[in-house]
């Protein structure tokens, strides 16, 4: 030791050493000039031969410190209780997956706009494949669930023993005990605040649509108007025939917002009472005339009666003509049928004769709600509607999306285009998307990076290597060579799992 | 690559003089050998010697390096190549290779060059003697005027002394910088601000009396042992060159790499290997520090085995070390092999503690169970049930163990410990 003494711990009375340091300690604050440094204890070798009260101080500083720092063990209070992890039920991720994944989390290859949907194909391949995600990764995998919905599920589906427990450990992750349970008892549902029963109602539709609507069901009674008109709005998904009751009793609702969510609901039930009902008030307004070259008129509606305002003939917004959007209702709430049977022809043909602009609105909303792609056809033609595409079968939307933004030079039609069409697109329209924005020399890209991303075919790679070499504004380049790198590493990614 | 401007070049001159040299410099004439990539520039400039001096700009911090006798950095041939490049006129071109001068000199493997560059001179040992006397001499009287403050400092009172502004302390650092004790400067800085944010609390008592063991110490250096001193030169800040260190302790062993931590205190980051001899089971500990010119050398993996021989700092255990010569990585990987409770590890931090007061922290390998406090903060508690706390985010760890018994390599010091490698399914991974 460096000091000249040696001091054998052992023998000092530690009861005496403690009171000695806190009076030593104290006396420090105060300083020399107003307290006198206590003496320490005999078994302490600290006599200098010409001492001030200040050596005597530091000299206790330094021997004192070191002896009650040998002696003192920091404590740690109370620790959770907490049973270690249950084995993992699936397999481990090959390691050059676990290489990827890593890589998509520390370096986000393809930017930083596109590190999401990344993870997301990694997510989805880790669970094809049925492996858990690497142990490692959790809390980064946890953390961006607790930030982000979307990946809720996804990580749920990998997490396996170690992760639940993991989750178990902070409060932040608590979202993944209720993940992927929707059976929470009706009673704990009703006290939930409605955006999260809306939630777990929609959640449930998929799955359980006779469940999610008795709950539906039972919050009618007691909720306020808005709240009534979110919940039966949730019945929109997996809606079937089943559902007419509900939606037919909510016509007659106190609140106009509910009564109308109810009657466009009812839209997409061409079966249902109200769709007869309509029907019949229709078919009165058609008049077929001729033999071989024949002709429609559609009149437009009188005002409606009592049954017809609560079957949604009400007012319409300002500027609009009643007749004119009483005829739309109608052409929106009747079957399709009732236009093939007044003509007799196809659905082609018949489309043909109608010429009503009001009529085809309706038509068109009918086509939607009805989900009917054989009318969907031959309207495209008619109206320029992009949604209307979405009814057709993959490669003839492919080709007529492509053929409709060919020569496009309104980038504001391209959008719509691209915003309605459901992802991942076919090859032709990606191609014309491409060549869209080389139009626009590529200034459009950027904002739509995430859409690309999710929609673009790989057969585009080619072309998007291209524009991503030619000498082009800086954003533009970088743009495409993240949608490169992006759509190759969604190759590479079920790759890196065999 | 950082936006360097002339008013940049302006405002890292270190005085005008500099400056007025540099713009008379940065002219074509004197320059030969320019050139300029991404990230460096390099020149050379004809000055009053015979050989030309070699300038490299390493744009990436800026980092300025000359071959010119002059003690200002960065000196009027630096600003000068500058200025030079930054006008765009093409006299110092975008080139596609770098010439081995502006390598080797970038990479500080150039000599200073006195008038006409003369070979390494041999190192006089008188004139060292003369250097080491003279820094004494500075060091002493350094701490003759830190004990005087030190006594001051008791005589009124800690509470006054936390009530003392910033300035207060930072004048005793820099008195500490300029007597060459680096070392305790630092100290004394990170204790003001401690003080500052009113986390010293008891802390600065017991820090004085680091202090003032090492002021009484320096009065028996000469006395002390090679260990003592060494330790007291590392307090003090008063380091061995590593040509010193390279050339008195050897040896040759298959070192484990057990684990590494990298810290950063703002403008130094350092890193610290801990290494394991296979055939001694010694424990050393590599330093390597970086600044913002000049990164931390690459990680050395966790389990990897390397074959070199390795020379020790003076000092009690556990020793710095450094790399004698390049270490060959050997193909297979260790594991920690025994691993020991909490408490033998402490009985061995306070063992240290009585051969090196300024002793911060000693390895060990527990066995135990990663345990929340919170959720936020961990601890490791062993076989025997004691408990310490861990340091850093736990959570990793946590994810890899599952909560169940693993054995760890890592640092206790007085707070707690801080893992840095861990055994898992047969094979040393770091958390």
């Amino acid at each position: 030791m460096i000091n000249d003494s040696s001091v054998n711990q052992s023998m000092i009375n530690e009861t005496g050493l403690a009171e000695w340091w806190s009076a030593v300690s104290r006396a420090a604050l105060f300083g020399t000039a107003r307290r006198t440094p206590p003496d320490p204890p005999a078994d302490l070798p600290l006599q200098r031969v010409d001492g001030t009260p200040e050596t005597a101080l530091l000299d206790a500083a330094a021997i004192g410190g070191a002896l009650v720092r040998a002696g003192s063990w920091p404590l740690v209070g109370a620790v959770r209780d907490l049973e270690p992890a249950g084995p993992d039920e699936l397999k481990e991720p090959p390691a050059r997956a676990t290489q990827l994944l890593d890589l998509i989390i520390t370096q986000s290859p393809a930017g930083r706009q596109l590190q999401k949907p990344l993870l997301a194909r990694w997510l989805q391949a880790a669970a094809t494949t049925g492996c858990h995600a690497p142990r490692r990764r959790l809390p980064v995998l946890l953390d961006l669930a607790a930030g982000d919905e979307q990946f809720q599920r996804p990580v749920a589906a990998i997490a396996d023993a170690r992760g639940r427990w993991m989750a178990g450990l902070r409060s932040d992750w608590a979202w993944l005990a209720t993940a992927g349970n929707d059976h929470l008892e009706p009673n704990q549902w009703l006290h939930l605040p409605t955006l999260e029963r809306a939630v777990i109602v929609r959640r449930l539709r998929s799955t359980d649509p006779a469940a999610g609507r008795e709950l539906v069901v039972r919050a009618l009674p007691t909720d306020a108007a808005a709240d009534r008109a979110t919940l039966i709005e949730c019945l929109r998904v997996g809606l079937g025939p089943a559902d007419e009751a509900v939606l037919e009793s909510a016509l007659d609702d106190r609140s106009h917002q509910v009564r109308q969510v109810a009657a466009n609901l009812l839209d997409r039930l061409p079966g249902s009472a109200r769709a007869t009902r309509m029907a019949a008030r229709l078919r009165k307004l058609i008049t077929v005339r001729g033999l071989i070259n024949k002709t429609l008129t559609v009149r437009l509606p009188d005002p409606p009666d009592d049954a017809g305002v609560r079957d949604g003939l009400g007012r319409p917004a300002m500027r609009r003509s009643e007749r004119g959007y009483w005829l739309e209702q109608l052409a929106s709430g009747a079957p399709l049928t009732v236009w093939t049977d007044a003509t007799g022809k196809d659905p082609d043909r018949t489309l043909s004769m109608i010429n009503d602009d009001d009529a085809l609105a309706g038509i068109r909303r009918a086509v939607l709600a009805q989900s009917n792609a054989t009318w969907a056809r031959s309207l495209t033609r008619r109206l320029d509607s992009p949604d209307l595409l979405v009814l057709l079968p993959d490669t003839e939307r492919d080709a007529l999306a492509a053929e409709r933004i060919q020569d496009q030079t309104d980038f504001g039609r391209v959008t719509a285009m691209i915003n309605a069409l459901p992802t991942p697109w076919g090859p032709s329209f990606s191609q014309a998307v491409i060549d869209a924005a080389d139009r626009t020399a590529g200034a459009a890209l950027a904002p739509m990076i995430t859409t690309l991303a999710y929609g673009l075919h790989p057969s585009v790679l080619p072309r998007l290597r291209e524009f991503a070499d030619v000498r082009r504004g800086h954003t533009e380049a970088e743009t495409a060579r993240n949608l490169v790198q992006y759509l190759t590493l969604t190759d590479v990614i079920p790759e890196a799992f065999l | 690559m950082p936006s360097l401007t002339l008013q940049s070049v302006e405002k890292a001159a270190p005085d005008a003089a500099s400056l007025a040299a540099a713009r008379r410099l940065a002219k074509p004439g004197p320059w030969s050998e320019t050139g300029s990539t991404d990230s460096l520039v390099w020149g050379k400039c004809q000055g009053s010697g015979n050989e030309p001096y070699q300038v490299s700009i390493d744009l990436n911090g800026p980092a300025y390096r000359c071959t010119c006798p002059s003690r200002k950095l960065p000196c009027k041939h630096a600003l000068a190549l500058m200025m030079l490049w930054l006008e765009g006129d093409g006299s110092v071109a975008v080139a596609d290779s770098t010439p081995d001068f502006a390598t080797n000199l970038a990479e500080g493997r150039a000599q200073r060059a006195a008038d006409g560059a003369t070979p390494k001179k041999p190192v006089d040992p008188e004139a060292r003697q003369r250097r080491i006397a003279d820094r004494k001499a500075l060091m002493s009287a350094g701490l003759e005027e830190f004990e005087r403050w030190l006594t001051d400092l008791v005589r009124g009172g800690l509470a006054q002394a936390g009530q003392q502004p910033f300035t207060w302390w930072e004048r005793t650092a820099a008195r500490l910088v300029d007597a060459q004790l680096p070392g305790l400067a630092e100290r004394v800085r990170r204790m003001s601000y401690r003080e500052a944010r009113g986390e010293a609390g008891s802390d600065l008592f017991l820090e004085l009396g680091r202090w003032w063991t090492a002021v009484q110490a320096w009065r028996a250096f000469d006395r002390l042992d090679e260990a003592s001193r060494g330790d007291l030169r590392v307090v003090l800040g008063w380091n061995q060159s590593s040509e010193d260190v390279r050339g008195t302790d050897k040896i040759i062993d298959d070192w484990e790499v057990l684990g590494a931590h990298r810290s950063d205190d703002g403008t130094i980051t350092q890193q610290r290997t801990w290494l394991r001899g296979s055939a001694t089971g010694d424990v050393v500990q590599i330093l390597d520090f970086g600044s913002q010119g000049r990164p931390l050398p690459i990680a050395r993996l966790a389990g990897s085995v390397l074959r070199c021989s390795l020379s020790r700092y003076p000092g009690h255990n556990p020793r710095r070390a450094l790399f004698a010569e390049e270490p060959i990585a050997l193909d297979h990987n260790g594991l920690l092999g025994t691993a020991g409770s909490l408490r033998t590890a402490r009985d061995t931090l306070v063992r240290g503690w009585s051969e090196n007061p300024w002793l911060e922290r000693v390895p060990a390998t527990i066995s135990g169970v990663l345990r929340l406090v919170d959720d936020a903060n961990g601890c490791l508690q062993d076989e025997s049930g004691d408990r310490v706390i861990v340091h850093g985010d736990p959570i990793t760890l946590l994810a890899l163990s599952g909560g169940h018994p693993i054995t760890v390599f890592g640092e206790l010091d007085h707070d707690g410990f801080r893992p840095l490698s861990a055994e898992l399914d047969g094979e040393l991974v770091a958390p």
